[in-house]
This record gives C-alpha cells, structure tokens and sequence, in this order.
C-alpha cells in the first residue's frame, strides 16, 4: 500500500515529491510556496491571495467566490485554524 | 486484534458505511445516526472518531481525494501522457460514481469547507490535466485553449452524464458505459 500523502499544513496542497516541500526539506509541514526564502510561514494574507489566485486560474471562479474558498478552505488547516474568520 | 487495531477498524468502517448511506441517500439527508445504526455502533462511538458530521463528510472527500491522486501519478509518475490520465479520472470517478454524483448534485449546499476542499481538488485536476496538455499544445497536436476552458470543457461533460445517467444508460456506472466513447469525442473535440 502507497503512503498516505502528506499534504501542507498551511494550503492543502499535497507533498508529493522532495521539491514540494519548504526548501526541500522533507521534514517541513509546509509547502514550497507557503514559506520566504528562509522557511519562514508567509502571512495569512499572503497565503489567502495566492490560494485564491489557485482558484480563478485553474477553474475561472470571480474573485469574490475564489477568495472565500479560499477563507473556507483555510481555515480548516492547522496553520490558520481561528484565523481569518 | 489490539485495541488500536479494533479503533482503526472502526473508523474506516464508519468512512466507508458513510460513503455508501451518502451515495445511497444523499450527503445532506444522511444523518450520523443513520451510520451509526447501519453500522451497528452507539451514535457516541461515531463521535469519539470524529468530533462533527462535518468531520466524517471530509473523511470520505478525503478518501475519494486520496484514491485520484494516486491513480493520477502523485508519488510515481508525474509525466502520464494526457490521455492516460484523463483515463485514470474516468476510472476513480466510475468507482465513486454514485458518491460523486451526490458530491456534485449537492455541491452548493455542502458545509462550505467541505465544497472548498472538492474544488481545491479540482484545482490540482485541473493544473495535472493542463501540465500534460499544455505539451501537446505546444507540439501542435491539440489546440491552444486556456487551463480555464481546457478544464470546464473536459467537467462539463463529464458532470454532464455522470448527473444525468439515469437518461443515457440502465446500467451504472455511466462512466464504464460510456467513458470510452466520452474520452475519444472530446479528443475529437480538441485535437487540431
């Protein structure tokens, strides 16, 4: 049986290989795109905007609905719970 | 069977009597204590395993997520060539048919970090499927189309027939009956 996939604890998005993660450290929580240059978690800001911008461009949803998908979907992760709501 | 053992059991019986009672019933009319009850457990035991309904619903997303990213390539191959993977789509959906359906149907009126979680899904979908395209794209084989209308278009009529496929076949699942034929018309439909 495959590993379950890990997935980043900031977006969702799933840690599939070595250069999915946080400066390709395999030990991070986070994703590559969650993170500055050294690892640092981006602000909930930062990451809402980029989350969105994931919606509209692989599903062409307007802002306003890809921004609160966005909101919804983050804050169910452990790095935003209780925030932004 | 260790006491951890006999948990883990549980739980995975609770995700899969979940996904059947929502495929069955549909994921909004489907109370906790209707799995409990067809699972034979107390309604509390449903709750030492998740805490909210809400919790058990993202446990069977998540089941049906994980299943498509696996037979999409996540950990193997990330260069499956766009047919095969249009292909892989097809099969998981065909084996979550009646669930998907449910999912779909019932899309807008889903906890709304539940239906954030399925279109975060199809995000993924979505960059996997334009990846592959993009290179036949670039190679003059399919037309040039954005992620956008490349993506909706494959959707659209994949939702189309999975949501009404009591019309188009008495047999389910629609996608065994008529995935084949789907697949080879939308590349009839893109290929230049």
């Amino acid at each position: 049986m495959k590993p379950k996939c890990e997935s980043c604890n900031s977006c969702g998005m799933p840690l599939e290989s070595k250069e999915d993660f946080a400066l390709g450290d395999t030990s991070s929580v986070y994703c590559k795109y969650c993170v500055d240059n050294v690892g640092q978690l981006l602000p909930y800001d930062t990451i809402l905007k980029n989350n969105a911008h994931y919606y509209k461009e692989s599903q062409g949803l307007t802002e306003q609905a890809a921004t609160k998908m966005a909101k919804d979907l983050l804050k169910t992760l452990p790095a935003w719970k209780n925030v932004g709501v | 069977m260790t006491r951890k053992e006999q948990k883990e059991k549980t739980r995975a019986g609770l995700v899969g009597q979940a996904e059947t009672l929502f495929a069955l019933n549909g994921i909004s009319s489907t109370t906790t204590a209707d799995i409990a009850k067809a699972l034979k457990v107390s309604h509390g035991t449903l709750f030492v395993h998740f805490s909210t309904r809400e919790d058990l619903i993202k446990a069977v997303v998540d089941e049906f997520g994980e299943k498509l990213s696996t037979a999409l390539g996540a950990r193997c191959s990330s260069d499956l060539k766009l047919r095969d993977l249009l292909k892989a789509h097809l099969s998981v959906l065909a084996e979550y048919e009646d669930f998907y359906m449910r999912l779909v149907s019932e899309s807008q009126s889903l906890p709304p970090h539940i239906r954030s979680i399925l279109y975060s899904m199809n995000a993924s979908l979505s960059y996997r499927f334009y990846r592959a395209a993009k290179a036949e794209m670039d190679k003059g084989v399919i037309k040039k189309m954005t992620q956008v209308h490349f993506f909706n278009t494959w959707m659209g009529l994949v939702h189309y027939y999975i949501l009404n496929r009591d019309l188009f076949s008495e047999r389910t699942p629609i996608l065994v009956e008529v995935g084949e034929d789907l697949l080879r018309h939308f590349f009839h439909l893109i290929k230049t």
